[in-house]
Parts: structure tokens; C-alpha cells; sequence
């Protein structure tokens, strides 16, 4: 019959070896398969690497990040200081709970876009209008201080914003206005690197701030930033500190 | 067919791993990244300053008045003219004898220290600029009691006393020599004495330059460890003070001296001698020198070494 007749292709080439072409055709497959078998391995190998490292291939791709964590800065104490005498003590006691308030926000949003969002990490864009434009044009020569730092991403992962605090000074006149305000502050966050260890970062100083209409801006800034090797922090559950400096 | 699958699966491996051993290789690179150092302390400063090269001059009075007077019409005890070149972070303090005799306009010729009482900050301005021939910024007058007080809010001013001061009497001065801490009595005493002095009211106003310089050293000592002392020293002075300057001008001031080198401020006292003139024990002072110290500081607010006097208290043992 004709359909018996036929040679199957594989069986009609020319055989290089000696072996049978039945013989052969098995040998390949099993060798195909082989190579597959460990290239899949190491793709699932690399692939379980990429995914379970960091943000993660997929975060990396779909921008769907772990959240940036709250600066929340404690106000240690607020507290007047009169330039005139005989003033309302009252009126200016007011004034510098409002002001301390209202200068809290502002730190909280600088430090959690200076050093705590990766997403706008060493961009002195990002906190222009914190500051006068005086202040404003000293940013890029103060950007390992004032942010985490210009090309902070290339050694960052994240932040994790610790205990901050503040004790803000409000220059009063007698009748309770606010004139200008000093911001004592304290932060810290726990960094974690790229290649995986964790560095403890502290911000201390001073920002004084002057009203701009109804904003509070930073006029001036003395400030210090330190950072050590910390430990990883302990996982949730425990009830030990998240990162304890070493 | 199986040869594609293999062939994609390879380039896809390679693909990954080239990402794995891109990725891994960064680490090292990027915690050596320029502007970042970890174990290395940043530090930041920044204030808003004065700027120019035109100096900014100011008229420190220290008022006579008792409480109850009227600390802007009263004679003055204490009269100097600071300037400052923002530009170049110098600048000079003038000593003015309070007794100089000069024309005080619309009075005709008197005391320079009468001047306030007669027509208060604005005819003293009239009349040290009329005389020196200089242009005053802005004025600010305290008290004895206002200066006691600022400098015991401040917690006392470190000063280094040039020699034994001793004046029983009349200022109550009682002070050895050497760098000490003067608390607002002591400070204040320091600053009235000048019976104790060779120089008499010459030396007053040399020690009360000297006690403005101790005030600018504390000052940035205590900014440069804790920047928010800046606003107790604000505190100290204004609510103590009677200033033509504003809070912004104050501000602007304190942040300036905040980087004004103590050292390239130069602390002079206008030359002259004591002598009786229409009755009255005054000073007549040295017009030549006077006019080659002006003429030398004026422009720029800096004193040339060559015009400096001599100091009035060089031979103070």
C-alpha cells in the first residue's frame, strides 16, 4: 500500500554514524530535553530570585512598590519667644502651638520626600517649595545633607522612618504674631542597601522658617547627618527594636 | 521546532542572568557613589546673609537714663558706630567719647551725649553724621538696667577683662584680669567704668568694643553648637532694646554674624584729649586724625592698620 511505502523523513536521511536512525532520533530527543530541563531550571532559578529580591521584577514592572512610610516627627516642645515686652503671654502661647504645627507638616513632607520616598530621592525639585529662593538655590550644594543623597537609589532601597522629633521656637511680637520659627529636629531612619545591609541614618540641627502668606518656608538650615551599620531589623512579631545601630 | 524552544530558553537565560550579575555588580559600585559616604559625618549650612560691599552702620547707644526717664531723651553714656562690609566679613567698631564737643544742629555746640536727650535717636543720627561726616544705617539704644538684664538672660558673657578693674565708687567694677564670666552686674560695670581707667571715658569706650566682640564670640560659640540659640539672643536683645530695626533686620543681622570673623573686626576709639571748653569738662577731639579714620572707613566700613590710634588703654597696668 502506498501509505506503507513511504520513508518516513527522518529515516530517509543519511545517517553520519554508524548508528540506526532510530537509534539517533531517541539520542537527540533525550539530549533536547536535557538542555531544556536545565535551561528551565535556571531560568526558574533566576526568575525565583528576581521576583523574592527587593521590590521585585514584577514591582519593578508594574510600579506596584511596598508603600513609602509616614515621617511623623513628635513635637518635644513648643514655646514663645516675645521680642517686645509686656506682650500677651496667651496670644503668643497660642501662636506657637499653631506655629509648631503648621512647621511639623512641613517637616514631615520634607523628610519623607528627602529620605524616606525613593520615588523622589536626591530630587531638590521635589522640595523646592519647602524653601525661600534664597534657601532654595544653596539645595544642590547641600544634597547630602538636606536629602538622602543625588544618586541615593544607586545604594538605597528604602528608608524606614524611626522615632523624629522637633522642638519648635516661635518669635513672637506682643500681640501674638509669629515672626519666625526655629525647628530643633531630630531624625532617623533605617536604610536598607542594595547589597542587602542596613545602615542606621541620623539628621540633627536646626531649619528656621519664615511665613510666606499662609506657608511656613525654610529661610536657613544647620544641620548634621550621620550614618553607621545597623543590623537588620527583626521581623514583625517580635518585640525586640526594628534596627538597632552595631 | 525544539531547537527555537531551546534557543529562545537560552536567550531568555541569558538575558536574566546578565540582569542577576548586572544587578549584583551594582552594589559595591553604587555605595562608593559620589555624595554619599556612609561613617562620614555631611553637614549642611545655610543662612541668609548681608551682602555688598557698601557697609552697613549702625549706632549702638547706651543710654544714662534711670528707670522712670525717658530711655530715647536722655544722655547717652556709651556711643559707637559699628560697620560692617557684608562682602568681605569685616569691619570696624568706632569708640566716640561721650563728652566730645561738637555741633549738635539746631543746638549749636555741646556734648555729643546731649544730643539725645535734647532731641532724641533721630538728632543724635543728625549729629554724628553731620560731624564724621558718615551715613548711619539704623540706631539702637539700651538701658543699664536693659543691658544687665539681656546678659543675664544670655546666661553671662565670657570676657577677657585686659587688666584689674577696680572702682569701688561709682561703677561698683571689682574684676581681675583674664578671661572670666561676667554676669549682667559685672558686665554692666565693666562697661561704665572709667574711673578706674588712665583713659578715662577713652577706655570706657575701648572696653565697651571689647564687650561687643565678647558678645559676637558667645554668640557664634553658642550658634555653632546649638543654631536655635540664635532666637534666645534675639529674645534677649529685643525685648530690651529700642532699635529703628526691624524683626527682618535683625534677623538678617544675627544670621550675617553668624559668619562674621571676630578677628577682622577692628575695635578703635576716636583720638582727642580731655579739656575744660565753655566751662564744661569735655573732650576736643583730634580732627585730623578723626577725619583720615572716617575718611579711611566710611567707603568700605574696613579700617586701614596705618589709620588705626593707638589704644587708649595700652598703658592701663
Amino acid at each position: 500500500m502506498a501509505t506503507e511505502d513511504k520513508t518516513p523523513l527522518r529515516e530517509a536521511a543519511p545517517s553520519a554514524s554508524g548508528r540506526t536512525p532510530e537509534t539517533q532520533d531517541r539520542s537527540k530527543v533525550a539530549r533536547n530535553r536535557i538542555i531544556a530541563g536545565v535551561v528551565i531550571a535556571v531560568v526558574v532559578i533566576v526568575a525565583i530570585f528576581l521576583l523574592t529580591r527587593g521590590d521585585g521584577i514584577i514591582g519593578t514592572i508594574t510600579g506596584d512598590k511596598p508603600p513609602v512610610g509616614k515621617v511623623n516627627f513628635h513635637l518635644k516642645g513648643t514655646e514663645f519667644v516675645a521680642t517686645q515686652p509686656e506682650g500677651d503671654v496667651q496670644a503668643q502661647k497660642d501662636t506657637a502651638k499653631a506655629t509648631a504645627d503648621a512647621v511639623k507638616t512641613q517637616l514631615d513632607t520634607l523628610f519623607e520626600k528627602a529620605y524616606v520616598d525613593p520615588g523622589s530621592w536626591g530630587d531638590t525639585g521635589e522640595i523646592g517649595d519647602l524653601f525661600t529662593d534664597g534657601a532654595k538655590g544653596q539645595l544642590k550644594d547641600d544634597i547630602a545633607t538636606i536629602t538622602l543623597g543625588d544618586n541615593a537609589g544607586d545604594t538605597y532601597d528604602s528608608v524606614d522612618p524611626g522615632k523624629n522629633s522637633a522642638k519648635v521656637r516661635t518669635l513672637t511680637d506682643k500681640d501674638g504674631n509669629a515672626l519666625r520659627a526655629a525647628a530643633d529636629i531630630s531624625f532617623t531612619g533605617l536604610a536598607k542597601h542594595k547589597d542587602g545591609t542596613y545602615s542606621a541614618i541620623t539628621v540633627t540641627g536646626t531649619f528656621f522658617f519664615v511665613k510666606d502668606g499662609d506657608t511656613w518656608r525654610i529661610e536657613g538650615y544647620s544641620l548634621d547627618r550621620k550614618e553607621k551599620p545597623a543590623k537588620a531589623p527583626v521581623p514583625k512579631g517580635s518585640s525586640s527594636p526594628s534596627a538597632v545601630a552595631s | 521546532m525544539t531547537r527555537r524552544f531551546v534557543a529562545v530558553l537560552l536567550v531568555l537565560a541569558a538575558w536574566l542572568a546578565g540582569t542577576v550579575a548586572g544587578s549584583l555588580g551594582s552594589s559595591p559600585a553604587a555605595a562608593s557613589s559620589p555624595g554619599i559616604a556612609i561613617g562620614k559625618a555631611h553637614t549642611a549650612e545655610y543662612t541668609p546673609s548681608l551682602t555688598g560691599s557698601k557697609p552697613v552702620v549702625i549706632l549702638a547707644v547706651g543710654s544714662g537714663a534711670r528707670p522712670g526717664d525717658d530711655v530715647l531723651h536722655s544722655l547717652s553714656d556709651s556711643l559707637h558706630l559699628i560697620f560692617l562690609n557684608p562682602d568681605q566679613h569685616a569691619g570696624t567698631i568706632v569708640g566716640i567719647p561721650r563728652d566730645s564737643w561738637v555741633d549738635i544742629p539746631g543746638h549749636g555746640s555741646d556734648k555729643i551725649n546731649s544730643a539725645l536727650a535734647v532731641g532724641g535717636p533721630d538728632l543724635m543720627v543728625q549729629t554724628i553724621e553731620a560731624r564724621f561726616g558718615v551715613h548711619i544705617d539704623y540706631w539702637a539704644i539700651t538701658t543699664f538696667w536693659g543691658f544687665k538684664g539681656m546678659l543675664d538672660q544670655i546666661g553671662g558673657l565670657t570676657v577677657n577683662v585686659p587688666f584689674r578693674m577696680y572702682d569701688p565708687t561709682y561703677s561698683g567694677v571689682d574684676l581681675q584680669a583674664g578671661v572670666q564670666t561676667l554676669n549682667g552686674e559685672q558686665a554692666l560695670a565693666m562697661a561704665r567704668d572709667r574711673h578706674s581707667l588712665l583713659a578715662g571715658d577713652f577706655g570706657r569706650q575701648e572696653n565697651g568694643g571689647r564687650l561687643i566682640l565678647a558678645a559676637l564670640t558667645q554668640f557664634q560659640k553658642e550658634f555653632n553648637g546649638d543654631a536655635g540659640s540664635l532666637f534666645n539672643w534675639i529674645g534677649a536683645g529685643m525685648t530690651r532694646i529700642n532699635t529703628s530695626l526691624t524683626v527682618d533686620d535683625v534677623m538678617l543681622l544675627a544670621y550675617t554674624a553668624t559668619a562674621q570673623p571676630v578677628s577682622k573686626l577692628r575695635n578703635i576709639v576716636l583720638p582727642g584729649s580731655s579739656q575744660t571748653i565753655g566751662g564744661l569738662s569735655a573732650v576736643a577731639l583730634n580732627t585730623a586724625a578723626v577725619s583720615q579714620i572716617f575718611n579711611d572707613v566710611t567707603p568700605d566700613g574696613i579700617m586701614s592698620k596705618k589709620n588705626v590710634p593707638p589704644s587708649p588703654t595700652a598703658n592701663q597696668p
